[in-house]
C-alpha cells in the first residue's frame, strides 16, 4: 500500500504545475524578485496557494498537539472508569434546556443505566446537573516535554457549589472507560512522529543510494537499480510480516515503535531513490554542472554545492507527500495486527478499537480517530501540492 | 431428602459418578440394554450398585452413599428400556430406499440403536442448519462440535456424567488397569460396511504403533512408560490393558481420545503401506501431488477434504473445500434413534459458509442468516445481537463458559532475576497483587457486568473455606502487605524499591491474539501501578509464545484457567497439578515432573504434594474419589494463591433462530464437552 | 528495441530467483511454523489436539526439515508446475488459487475500469479548469479518498447497508444463490453485490489517478507546442485532446506494472472486510497462518507479475511516447 502511494506521488512530483494566467509576484515585489533568494521566491509563491496555507496551519496545530499532549489531554490516557465505559461524546453547550444562551460553555452530566434486556449501556444527560467548562484548570501531573513538572490542562470541568465535578469526555470513552480525547492527544505524538522520523530515514536511504546510482552510473547504478527493483517486486504484506516478526519479543514498547518506523521507511525509500536518481541523471548533463567541472570543482563540491540545492525543493515536496503514506501505513499495520500494540497509544491502535461491527453500530465515536487521520492526510497532500507548485523554479 | 433443594452442577457430578457405576452394573446384568434416561431417586442406584457390581469394593460405595444421600435429591439414571418396535426415516432417505439405492432403515440401524431422548419434543425431519466459520481450520474445529466425533463412551447431556455411546457398556478390571468395551452390534459406517473391533485394532496396531505414521506412540495411552495392549475378544468386544492403573482413562476417552472411532479399516487399508503394494501406493501419492504414503494416508483420512471417507458421525461432507460454502448431509447409516423410533439426525443438512472476518459473522448473525451458533459469538457484542434479535428472527441464549475470566500467573520459577523470584514466591506478594484488582470494575468493563465472581468456580465442598471471598478489592491491604514484605521504600519515580535497590517493576506478558485477555491485562497493569509496582503490559505475537514460556524468563503471564471444574479439568491438569512446563506459574517445576526429574527444577514440598495428588487421581477408578482427591489438591492450590484472578465464569451468547428447536436454554461451553456437541446436535430440529 | 527487451528479460531472471528465495525466507522468518500457528488458533477456541493428531500432522506437512531442503523441493515442483499442497486447506495450491482467480480478475478489472472511467474525465477537467471551484471540490474528494483508512470505509458500508437498507452486503452472492451453480440469475445477483467493493476499492485509486492525470496534463499544457497550436488558431478542444491528453495518460500505462499483480491479488484488506471470495483474503490468511506453499506461490506469482508488468508498461510507454528511447 505504501508502495502504491509512493508510486502515485512520484509521478505527481515529476510534473511541476504552473498556471500561466496566475500573477505570482505583485508589483511592489517586482524589483526584489531579481535579488530574492530561491527560498524567498518559494515562500512568495507558496503564500498564493490558499489551501496549502490552511493545510500548513492545521499541521502546525497538529504538531503542537504532538508536542504538548499532556497539556491538551483532559485526563490521563490510561485511566479506566468502571462506571463510564462507552460514554458518547459530551455535547458542549451554550444554550441550556430552558433555551437560555450564555457565553460560557457547559455540559450536562450523564446518568448511566444498563438496559436490562440488551445489556447495552445508556447515558442520558441529566438536565439538572449543569457544569461549566473551565480553561487552564489543574489536573493530573505531568512533565512538559519530560522536563518541567506541571498539572495545568487546557480544558476541564469546574466544580459546582458543592465542590463536585463530573468528568467531561469530549470524544467519549472507549470500552474500558478511557477518555478517547486524551488518548487521541497522546496518540498524535506517536503517529505524527512516525511519519516524520520514517520519512527522515527513507530520505537518508533514498538520497544516498539514489544519488550514488544517478551520479556514478555504471555498476553502482546497475546494482542499486536491481536492489530497488527487487524490493519493489516483493509484495508488501509478507515483508511487513517478516520484518515485524523480526522485532525481538523482549523489546520494550518504545524500541518496537522505533523498529516499526524503520520498517515503514525501509519499504518506502525506493521511490525517493528513483526520483533522486532521475534528477541526478538529468542534472549531470546540465551546462552549469559542466561549467563547475571545468572550473575544477571537486566531486563533493559539485554534488553538495551545485546539484543538491537545485532539487532540494523537489525533495521537500516529495517528502511532504510521502508522510501521509507512512501515517496510513501505521494504521494498516495495526489493522493487520502487526503494528504498535497496547499499551502504546497511536492512531492505528486507537482505530483498532473502532474497527469492528459492534463499534460501527453502537459506539461510532470510536471511529473518530479516523477523522484525524483523514484531516492529516488531507493537510499533508494540500501542503505538498502547494510546496510543489512553489518549488518549481520555472513557474516564474 | 430435600427435593425442593435446587440441584447444582456439583451435586450432579457426584451423583452421576455413582450412577455411572450403576450403569456398568446394570449392563452386566442385562446383555442387550437399550438406554433411556429416566428420573429415579438415587438410593435405588446405590442399592443396585451394591448388589451387582463386582469390581468396586463394597465399603467404598457405602461410604460414598452416606455423603451422597445427604446431598442428592433427584438423579438421572440410565436404565434399560425396550427397543422401539418400528423405525422411521427422513423423507429424503425414504426416496432413496424406494429407488433401490439404499437398504431399508431396519437394515441400516444396529440391533440395539442408541435411543436419544430429545431435549424438549420429538422433532420433524428436514431443513438446512446454517452456520458461519472464519476459515477451514475454524470450520474443522467448529464441526467437531456441531457434527461431533462419536466416542465409544461420551458425556451425558448433563455435561458431567459419562455414558455409553458406540460401546453399549464398558467394564473396568485389574483395579483400573484394564478396560473392556462392548460395541453395539450392527453399527455401520456411512458406506454401509460394519463397524467392528477390527477397526479399533487397525488403528492401534497399524497407525499408533506404526512409527512412520506416528513417530511417537501417543503419550495418553502410555502408563508407566509402556504402550497399551489392545486385544480383540470378539467382533464386538475389545480390551485395552495398561501397565499401571489408569483411572482417568474413561474420562479421557469421553473427552479427547474420540479419534478412535474415526478410522474405517476397510477403507484406510488401501492407503496403508502394510496392506497395499508399493507400486500402487506410489502411483496414488504422485497422483495427489504428495511425497510420501504417510501424507497420502493423512490426506485420505481427513473427512473434511475427502468426502469418500466413511464416518460414524450424524452428517457427512458433500461439498468440501476449496468451495467456500461447505455442505454436509445426513448420514443414512446413522445409528441413533429417538424414543419413537425415528432415525436421527432430524436436520437434513448443515451449511457452513466460510467468511474472512469475524465482523461478517456478526453481520450474518444479526441479519438472521445463522440458525444456531455460539462459536465466534462474543459476549462483548451481546447488545448488538440482542438489539437486532426481533429483526433477525432469533433469540440469544446465554450459556456459560467453562473457563474463568483473565487470570495472572506470577512465575515462581523465574530465571535470571533471583530477587524478583524471591518476591514472587512470597505469598504476601501474590495476595497483594490480588487485593489491588478491582474485580467488579473488570466485570463491568469487560464482561458486560455479567460475569460471576471467582467463587462460582470453587467446588461446593470448598466454598465454606471462604477462600475467594476474602479477596475483595482493597488497595490499603495490598499496600500493607507489600510494606510488610519490606518493599516500603520508594524510588525517584515513585515506584517501590526491591531489596537490591532496583525499581520494583513487573512485565505482564500475553499473546496479542488473546483478545479476551489483552484488555483486562491492560486494566490490571494499571491497578498494580496504583500500589507502586511499575507494571507494564507486553502483548507478544503468539508465534514465539511457547519458546518464551520454555525459557522461564517471563515474569507474569496473563491468560485464563481453562475448564475450571474438577471433573473436566482433570483432562487438562497442567495449571492445577504442575504437570508440565506450560504450567505458567511454575514452569520449571512442571517440567521437572514431566521429565521424571530429569529436567527443570525440583519443586518445594507443597508443589510435590500437588503432583503426587495427580498421580493418585490417575490411579483412581472411582470418579467420585477422583473428585475428592482433586478437591483436596485444590485446597492446597487455593491456599497458596498461585494465580491472581479477576472474575469467574462468564456467559457465552448463542444465536438461536426462533425456528430452531431442542436446543437447551442453558449449558456450558467447553472444549472437553465439545459444546454444544454434548447436547446432541442430532436431535436438534427446525420448524418451517 | 528487441535488444532492450531481451536485456530486460535477462535482468529479470536473477531478480526472480532472488525474489523466490527471499519470499520463502520471509514467510519462514516469523518464529514457529504452520503447526504451532494452528495449535495456537485451536487454543484461542479453547481447543487442544492430542499428541497423536499432532504427530500425524507433523508427518503430513513434512515440517522439521531444514529450510533450504524445503525450498529446493518446492522449487523443483514449481518448475514442473506443482506448487505444493496447502496445509490449511489440504488441497493443491494451484487448484485453490485457480478456483478464486476468475472472480478476482472480474472484480479487479471492473474496479480498474471504474477508476479509469471516473478518474480520466475528472483529471482532465481539473487540469483545464485549474483552481476553479470544481477543481477544488474534486481535489478535496480525491484526497479524502486517499486519506480514509480503507477497512473503515468498508465496515461502514456493511453496517449502513444492513441497518438502513436491510441488506447484507458482504460476499458476492445473496443467500438463495450461494449454493447454486452459475445461472443468469446468479450473475445478476453478483452484479448487485459488486458495486460495494467497486466503490470502496475505487475510492482510493480514483483519487490518486485524478491527481496524477491533472498534474501531468498541466505539465503538458504549458509546453511550447501547445502554445504554438493555440497561436495557430486550433480549437481549444483540439489543442487539448490531440497530444497533451495522450501524453498525460502515461501514468495509466505505467500503472500497468501494478495492475497485473493487482488483478490477481485484488485489494487484500478490503476483500477481507467485505469477505469477498477472491484471492486477496486467501493470500493474507496463508501468510498469517504460515501456510508455506500457498503463501510462497502467491508471493512468487505477484513478484513475477510485477516484474512482467513493469516490462510491459515500459514497452508500452515507448510506443505511446516516441520521445522515450530505449538506451
Amino acid at each position: 500500500m505504501t508502495d502504491e502511494m509512493e508510486e502515485k506521488d512520484t509521478r505527481v512530483i515529476e510534473s511541476p504545475v504552473v498556471d500561466a494566467q496566475q500573477e505570482l509576484v505583485d508589483a511592489s515585489q517586482e524589483d526584489s524578485v531579481f535579488v530574492a533568494t530561491q527560498w524567498q521566491l518559494m515562500w512568495w509563491r507558496f503564500r498564493k496557494h490558499k489551501l496549502a496555507m490552511i493545510a500548513g496551519v492545521i499541521l502546525l496545530l497538529l504538531y503542537c498537539i504532538a508536542l504538548f499532549p499532556e497539556f491538551l489531554a483532559t485526563y490521563s490516557p490510561h485511566e479506566s472508569r468502571k462506571l463510564f465505559s462507552q460514554v458518547p461524546p459530551h455535547k458542549v453547550r451554550f444554550v441550556d434546556s430552558e433555551g437560555k444562551f450564555g457565553l460560557r460553555p457547559f455540559i450536562y452530566a450523564y446518568e448511566r443505566t444498563r438496559d436490562p434486556d440488551t445489556l447495552r449501556l445508556v447515558y442520558t444527560p441529566d438536565l439538572d446537573a449543569k457544569y461549566y467548562l473551565g480553561f487552564f484548570v489543574r489536573g493530573f501531573d505531568y512533565k512538559v516535554l519530560g522536563l518541567v513538572a506541571s498539572n495545568l490542562h487546557l480544558v476541564g470541568v469546574k466544580p459546582d457549589e458543592t465542590g463536585t465535578a463530573p468528568e467531561v469526555f469530549l470524544m467519549g470513552t472507549d470500552n474500558l472507560g478511557r477518555d478517547l480525547f486524551s488518548r487521541m492527544m497522546y496518540g498524535t505524538r506517536i503517529s505524527l512522529s512516525i511519519g516524520l522520523i520514517g520519512v527522515a530515514f527513507s530520505f537518508l536511504f533514498g538520497i544516498t543510494l539514489g544519488g550514488l546510482s544517478g551520479y556514478y552510473g555504471g555498476v553502482a547504478d546497475l546494482v542499486i537499480q536491481r536492489v530497488i527493483e527487487f524490493i519493489r517486486a516483493v509484495p508488501g504484506i509478507p515483508l511487513w510480516m517478516a520484518l515485524s516478526a523480526a522485532l525481538p519479543a523482549t523489546w520494550p514498547p518504545l524500541r518496537v515503535y522505533f523498529g516499526i518506523t524503520v520498517i515503514l521507511s525501509f519499504l518506502s525509500w525506493t521511490g525517493l531513490a528513483r526520483i533522486v536518481r532521475g534528477r541526478f541523471l538529468a542534472l549531470r548533463e546540465e551546462d552549469f554542472i559542466m561549467a563547475a567541472r571545468l572550473a575544477g570543482s571537486g566531486e563533493m563540491r559539485i554534488i553538495f554545492r551545485h546539484m543538491v540545492p537545485s532539487f532540494t525543493s523537489y525533495i521537500i515536496a516529495s517528502l511532504t507527500l510521502s508522510i501521509p503514506g507512512m501515517i496510513l501505513g501505521e494504521t494498516s499495520l495495526s489493522f493487520l495486527g502487526l503494528g504498535l500494540r497496547p499499551p502504546v497509544i497511536s492512531w492505528g491502535v486507537l482505530l483498532q478499537g473502532g474497527q469492528n461491527l459492534q463499534a460501527v453500530a453502537q459506539t461510532p465515536w470510536l471511529m473518530l480517530p479516523g477523522i484525524f487521520v483523514i484531516v492529516t492526510v488531507l493537510a499533508y497532500n494540500f501542503l505538498g501540492d502547494g510546496l510543489r507548485d512553489a518549488a518549481d523554479p520555472y513557474s516564474r | 431428602m430435600a427435593i425442593e433443594k435446587k440441584l447444582n452442577r456439583r451435586d450432579f457430578l457426584r451423583g452421576t459418578a455413582i450412577a455411572a457405576v450403576g450403569v456398568m452394573a446394570a449392563s452386566c446384568a442385562q446383555p442387550t440394554p437399550i438406554i433411556v434416561e429416566k428420573e429415579v431417586p438415587v438410593e435405588k442406584v446405590v442399592k443396585e450398585t451394591v448388589v451387582v457390581e463386582k469390581q468396586v469394593p463394597v465399603e467404598k460405595i457405602v461410604k460414598e452413599t452416606v455423603v451422597v444421600s445427604k446431598e442428592i435429591a433427584i438423579e438421572k439414571v440410565v436404565t434399560a428400556t425396550p427397543v422401539p418396535p418400528k423405525f422411521f426415516e427422513a423423507p429424503m432417505l425414504a426416496e432413496l430406499v424406494k429407488a433401490g439405492k439404499l437398504p431399508p432403515v431396519e437394515d441400516r440401524l444396529p440391533v440395539d440403536p442408541m435411543v436419544i431422548a430429545p431435549v424438549d419434543t420429538i422433532g420433524t425431519y428436514g431443513g438446512t442448519w446454517r452456520m458461519v466459520a472464519s476459515g477451514t481450520s475454524d470450520f474443522s474445529g467448529h464441526s467437531s462440535r456441531v457434527n461431533p466425533v462419536e466416542g465409544f463412551i461420551t458425556w451425558g447431556m448433563d455435561g458431567a456424567s459419562i455414558v455409553p455411546n458406540l460401546a453399549s457398556k464398558w467394564e473396568i478390571g485389574d483395579n483400573g488397569a484394564s478396560f473392556t468395551f462392548y460395541l453395539r452390534k450392527g453399527v455401520k459406517w456411512s458406506d454401509g460396511k460394519p463397524f467392528t473391533a477390527a477397526d479399533v485394532l487397525f488403528l492401534h496396531e497399524d497407525v499408533y504403533k506404526n512409527t512412520e505414521l506416528t513417530p511417537n506412540y501417543p503419550g495418553g495411552f502410555k502408563m508407566a512408560g509402556e504402550p497399551a495392549v489392545v486385544e480383540k475378544l470378539d467382533d464386538y468386544t475389545f480390551s485395552i490393558k495398561f501397565a499401571a492403573p489408569y483411572g482417568l482413562f474413561p474420562l479421557n476417552m469421553a473427552a479427547d481420545f474420540s479419534g478412535w472411532s474415526e478410522v474405517p479399516a476397510h477403507y484406510m487399508k488401501q492407503f496403508h503401506a502394510s496392506y497395499t503394494a508399493k507400486a500402487n501406493l506410489d502411483k496414488m501419492v504422485a497422483d495427489n501431488k504428495l511425497e510420501t504414503w504417510m501424507q497420502l494416508y493423512s490426506a485420505k483420512g481427513n473427512w473434511m477434504n475427502n468426502p469418500e471417507k466413511p464416518l460414524l458421525r450424524p452428517w457427512l461432507m458433500v461439498q468440501p473445500p476449496p468451495e467456500t460454502t461447505l455442505i454436509l448431509e445426513r448420514n443414512p447409516y446413522y445409528w441413533k434413534v429417538d424414543p419413537d423410533g425415528n432415525q436421527l439426525p432430524y436436520i437434513d443438512r448443515q451449511r457452513h459458509t466460510l467468511v474472512e472476518s469475524v465482523d461478517v459473522i456478526n453481520l450474518r448473525a444479526v441479519a438472521g442468516e445463522i440458525d444456531n451458533q455460539m462459536r465466534n459469538i462474543a459476549l462483548a457484542s451481546y447488545p448488538l445481537y440482542k438489539e437486532n434479535a426481533a429483526k433477525g428472527g432469533y433469540d440469544v441464549y446465554l450459556w456459560k463458559m467453562a473457563e474463568t475470566g483473565a487470570c495472572f500467573f506470577p512465575n515462581q520459577t523465574l530465571l535470571k532475576d533471583d530477587v524478583l523470584r524471591g518476591i514472587m514466591q512470597d505469598i504476601r506478594f501474590r495476595k497483594a497483587l490480588q487485593y489491588a484488582i478491582d474485580t467488579d470494575e473488570v466485570n463491568e468493563l469487560h464482561y458486560v457486568g455479567q460475569a460471576s465472581d471467582m467463587t462460582s468456580c470453587v467446588p461446593d465442598e470448598l466454598k465454606g473455606e471462604k477462600i475467594f471471598e476474602e479477596y475483595t478489592y482493597d488497595v490499603a491491604k495490598a499496600n500493607a502487605l507489600l510494606d510488610e514484605m519490606g518493599l516500603d521504600k520508594k524510588g525517584p519515580n515513585g515506584w517501590r524499591l526491591r531489596p537490591d535497590g532496583q525499581e520494583l517493576s513487573l512485565t505482564v506478558e500475553t499473546a496479542a491474539s488473546w483478545t479476551t485477555v489483552v484488555p483486562v491485562a491492560e486494566l490490571v497493569a494499571g491497578y498494580w501501578q496504583k500500589i507502586g509496582i511499575n507494571a507494564v503490559l507486553k502483548s507478544l505475537m503468539y508465534e514465539g509464545w511457547w519458546d518464551r514460556v520454555g525459557t522461564s524468563e517471563y515474569q507474569v503471564i496473563a491468560y485464563l484457567l481453562e475448564n475450571f471444574d474438577p471433573l473436566i479439568n482433570l483432562t487438562y491438569p497442567r495449571n492445577y497439578f504442575v504437570t508440565s512446563y506450560d504450567c505458567y506459574w511454575g514452569t520449571l517445576w512442571g517440567a521437572w515432573y514431566n521429565a521424571g526429574g530429569k529436567a527443570g527444577e525440583e519443586p518445594p514440598d507443597w508443589v510435590k504434594e500437588l503432583q503426587t495428588a495427580y498421580d493418585g487421581v490417575k490411579g483412581e477408578t472411582d470418579p467420585a474419589k477422583q473428585i475428592a482427591v482433586m478437591n483436596d489438591a485444590f485446597k492446597v492450590w487455593l491456599e497458596s494463591h498461585n494465580i491472581v484472578h479477576t472474575v469467574g465464569r462468564y456467559p457465552q451468547p448463542v444465536i438461536v433462530k426462533t425456528s430452531f428447536k431442542n436446543f437447551p436454554k442453558d449449558g456450558v461451553n467447553g472444549w472437553p464437552l465439545r459444546s454444544p456437541g454434548y447436547s446432541r446436535p442430532e436431535q436438534y430440529f427446525m420448524t418451517a | 528495441m528487441f535488444q532492450y527487451v531481451v536485456r530486460r528479460i535477462l535482468y529479470m531472471v536473477p531478480t526472480l530467483i532472488a525474489v523466490t528465495i527471499i519470499s520463502f525466507v520471509v514467510i519462514e522468518l516469523p518464529p514457529g511454523d504452520y503447526l504451532t500457528n494452528y495449535v495456537n488458533r485451536l487454543m484461542l477456541q479453547g481447543e487442544f489436539l492430542d499428541e497423536a493428531q499432532l504427530e500425524a500432522l507433523k508427518v503430513q506437512y513434512g515440517l522439521g526439515q531444514p529450510i533450504y531442503i524445503r525450498y529446493l523441493k518446492w522449487m523443483s515442483g514449481v518448475v514442473r508446475g506443482n506448487f505444493g499442497v496447502s496445509m490449511e486447506w489440504g488441497k493443491p495450491v494451484g487448484e485453490l488459487i485457480g478456483q478464486r482467480l476468475l472472480l478476482t480478475v472480474v472484480i479487479s478489472l471492473a474496479t480498474t475500469l471504474f477508476i479509469w472511467a471516473v478518474a480520466m474525465p475528472i483529471g482532465i477537467y481539473s487540469a483545464t479548469h485549474q483552481y476553479s471551484i470544481g477543481d477544488y471540490i474534486f481535489s478535496f474528494i480525491g484526497f479524502v479518498g486517499v486519506g480514509v483508512p480503507e477497512f473503515m470505509i468498508a465496515l461502514i458500508f456493511l453496517w449502513v447497508g444492513f441497518s438502513r437498507f436491510g441488506v447484507n452486503l458482504s460476499g458476492l452472492f445473496s443467500e438463495q444463490y450461494v449454493e447454486q451453480g452459475w445461472s443468469f440469475g446468479k450473475v445478476v445477483d453478483m452484479l448487485k453485490h459488486m458495486w460495494v467493493p467497486l466503490i470502496v476499492l475505487g475510492l482510493g485509486g480514483t483519487a490518486g489517478m485524478i491527481r496524477t492525470t491533472r498534474a501531468n496534463l498541466l505539465d503538458e499544457l504549458r509546453k511550447p507546442y501547445v502554445t504554438t497550436a493555440r497561436s495557430k488558431g486550433l480549437t481549444e478542444r483540439k489543442v487539448i485532446w490531440k497530444y497533451p491528453v495522450r501524453l498525460a495518460l502515461n501514468p495509466f500505462v505505467s500503472g500497468l506494472a501494478y495492475l497485473l499483480p493487482g488483478l490477481v491479488g485484488g485489494s487484500t484488506i478490503i476483500s477481507v472486510v467485505l469477505s469477498l471470495p477472491t484471492s486477496g483474503p486467501l493470500y493474507l490468511k496463508s501468510l498469517q497462518t504460515q501456510d508455506m506453499y500457498l503463501a510462497g506461490t502467491f508471493v512468487l506469482m505477484f513478484s513475477v507479475l510485477t516484474v512482467i508488468g513493469t516490462l510491459i508498461s515500459d514497452i508500452l510507454l515507448g510506443v505511446l511516447d516516441p520521445r522515450i528511447r530505449y538506451e
